[in-house]
């Protein structure tokens, strides 16, 4: 019996049991009638026509309000189903999405022949003593801590003492045993979002302005657009064509300041639930699509809420942050991607935790992926080696460490990296989303500034710093 | 609500594609005729549009207050075709009246048309309602301007009269066929 059937017969019996005696006619009965309904579906042109007839007479009458909401909503639009209908009155040109034209976007993954995009290396030097991977973060507010010491009369900076701790990692694989089990896989690339640009330009070229005739513009390509919504607590939205990228965030000029002036307490501090229910609440409101991205998680969770000892005085110091980080995860072909700290990547939206509501939403890609197969690291040895290392981030170890801390790494999965590969042609360089191991830490108990969630190997131009020959010396020919 | 309102024409918008396809399926159970509906869908909204402004959610909710409009325009129309008689939906026609029905959803009412036609308008009405757009007892009393009470009394009493009014023949016959 269908669920609908079955609230609909709860319903009678509760007027009047005796119902309960034809149960069996009565389902036949209910499910013919529920047959029987018409099959209808509205013309969504027909909507559309409505919808901007009901437009023009807004416009005309009462409101002043351009009926835009029905656009900017749909954030989807700007990049899947963009329409931009400009209606000039004076200087003022409102953007009205609300009849999208489809813009003919490749989101998909187009498969290219191996090693398409070059070859894929990255340095097997350990990391300097300046780019450690230690974490930490500000100072709370309040704090007495200086950071700075007073130089003595005379001395430069240099000669100013600097002890920091230094610590020494120790990563121990601690997981089952692991096998690649293919050769090649593939490897990612981004693609242009000139073809976005110009479509776009396609569509702006059908406004013409009183100083100026859009049209006139040949070959056009937009660089970028940003469009306000003029309304409180409205937002901005940044299109990026040639990154394919787009953003959005609060409009400032409409979001009041004075939230500003007090000290949030604990009481303030968004909780992980209400931090998602707010940034999944943004992402529907303005149709940001996440057919793209798993399921969202928030970044730092558990760490939101700080007590310092400041030291000498022994005063707590409390510390809640201004907002919390939610990330939906980018998924290509079923892989989520890492960046080389070994954190989710995908779209970021921050939420306020004075608003309450979303101040952002940036990293939305608005282009596809081309994939090109590449040979992989198969030796599982050579992949653990790597991770002990620190894998695709060497740490530094120093040669007489303050202290040293054990890291255990458990079973990796198979996921992807972002990297950025630098090319001959193109000095900016290419984004590129290479197999890799992520191994996550299994003990944190004892990861003293240790801020990353995970160890990535890359499974793709990896060398372990153990093959790494000395310079061999120059046989010199007597 | 929508008077004092900054975002008076976005609040409608919102209305707008929340109810746009309900009131017109609601619109075309009682016509059976899409450029029909589509029409008298169009003087349901812009009627809406136009009261807007006087439009108090303390009084009620939206959705009892758009299908009233719709209930009304519904029956706005069929008196103007009827010289004032009062028809209040296409099944209170008979089959000979000069009104444009689509061919496919009398092919689709096959079976069950006789016996909804022997309903009262308003108890086809609720019948239409609960069992084909799923609305809750609450949101049929706004709709129609009853009690709630008073709507599942009268929804029961419906589906009794239709239960003793089938033939046993096609109640066989959906056994049988286990339809």
């Amino acid at each position: 019996m269908k669920k609908e059937t079955r609230q609909i017969l709860k319903d009678i019996y509760k007027v009047d049991e005796s119902f309960k005696e034809h149960e069996e006619s009565l389902v036949k009965m209910i499910e013919r009638l529920q047959l029987a309904k018409p099959d209808i579906k509205i013309d969504e042109t027909f909507v559309s026509q409505l919808r901007e007839k009901l437009w023009s007479m807004e416009g005309a009458g009462e409101s002043k309000v351009p009926f835009n909401a029905f656009g900017f909503r749909k954030l989807a639009y700007a990049f899947g189903a963009l329409a931009l209908v400009a209606v000039a009155a004076g200087s003022i040109v409102y953007f009205n999405l609300q009849e999208p034209e489809e813009l003919v976007l490749n989101t998909g993954v187009e498969n290219v022949e191996g090693e398409a995009f070059g070859e894929i290396t990255f340095s097997a030097e350990k990391s300097s003593e300046d780019s450690l991977g230690r974490g930490g973060g500000g100072i709370a507010p309040g704090s007495t801590q200086n950071l700075e010491a007073p130089l003595a009369e005379g001395e430069d900076s240099i000669g100013v003492p600097y002890d920091p701790k230094r610590i020494n990692y120790d990563f121990v694989y601690e997981g089952e045993d692991i096998s690649v089990g293919e050769s090649r896989m593939d490897v990612y690339k981004r693609t242009s979002g000139i073809s976005m640009g110009s479509q776009l330009a396609g569509l702006l070229s059908k406004v013409s302005l009183d100083v100026v005739d859009l049209g006139k513009f040949r070959n056009a390509q937009v660089g970028s657009l940003q469009i306000n919504e003029d309304r409180e607590y409205g937002y901005s939205i940044f299109i990026d064509p040639s990154q394919g990228m787009v953003s959005v965030s609060m409009n400032w000029e409409r979001w009041p300041q004075n939230v500003y002036d007090k000290q949030l307490t604990e009481s303030d501090a968004l909780s992980d639930q209400e931090a998602l229910s707010i940034a999944d609440s943004f992402m529907r409101a303005y149709g940001i699509s996440t057919d793209r991205y798993g399921e969202p998680e928030v970044l730092e969770s558990a760490g939101y809420y700080y007590d310092y000892a400041t030291e000498g005085s022994g005063e707590r110091v409390s510390y809640v942050p201004d907002s919390r980080s939610v990330i939906y995860p980018l998924l290509i072909d079923g892989k989520a991607v890492y960046d080389q700290s070994g954190r989710k990547t995908g779209i970021n939206v921050e939420v306020s935790a004075r608003y309450r509501k979303a101040t952002y939403a940036g990293n939305i890609f608005a282009t596809g992926f081309q994939s090109s197969s590449y040979n992989v690291e198969t030796d599982s040895e050579k992949i653990i080696s790597s991770a002990q290392n620190g894998g695709i981030t060497n740490y530094y170890r120093h040669s007489d460490p303050t202290s040293t801390v054990r890291i255990e790494l458990g079973t990796p999965s198979l996921e992807l990296v972002r990297v950025w590969q630098m090319t001959e042609n193109k000095y900016l360089g290419e984004e590129l989303y290479v197999p890799a191991f992520v191994f996550p830490l299994t003990d944190q108990a004892d990861k003293e500034s240790f801020y990353r969630e995970a160890v990535v190997v890359p499974l793709v131009g990896i060398e372990s710093p153990d093959r790494i020959e000395p310079m061999p010396l120059m046989d010199v020919e007597e | 609500m929508a008077k004092q309102s900054q975002n008076y024409s976005g609040e409608f918008t919102r209305l707008y594609d929340q109810y746009v396809e309900r009131i017109y399926r609601f619109i075309y159970y009682k016509t059976h005729h899409k450029e029909t509906a589509e029409d008298l869908t169009s003087t349901v909204f812009i009627k809406a549009l136009e009261a807007f402004s006087s439009f108090d959610d303390r009084k009620g909710g939206f959705s009892g207050w758009i299908y009233r409009i719709a209930r009304n325009t519904v029956i706005d129309h069929y008196r103007s075709k009827k010289n004032l008689v009062n028809v209040e939906d296409v099944w209170d026609l008979s089959d000979k009246e000069d009104i444009e029905r689509d061919a496919d959803v009398s092919l689709r009412l096959e079976g069950v048309k006789e016996y909804l036609g022997r309903l009262k308008t308003e108890q086809r009405e609720i019948v239409v309602l609960r069992v084909w757009e799923g609305m809750s007892y609450k949101e049929i009393a706004e709709a129609t301007g009853r009690s709630e009470d008073s709507c599942k009394m009268m929804f029961s009493r419906t589906i009794r009269r239709l239960r003793d009014e089938m033939p046993l023949g096609l109640f066989l016959c959906l056994l049988f066929f286990n339809i």
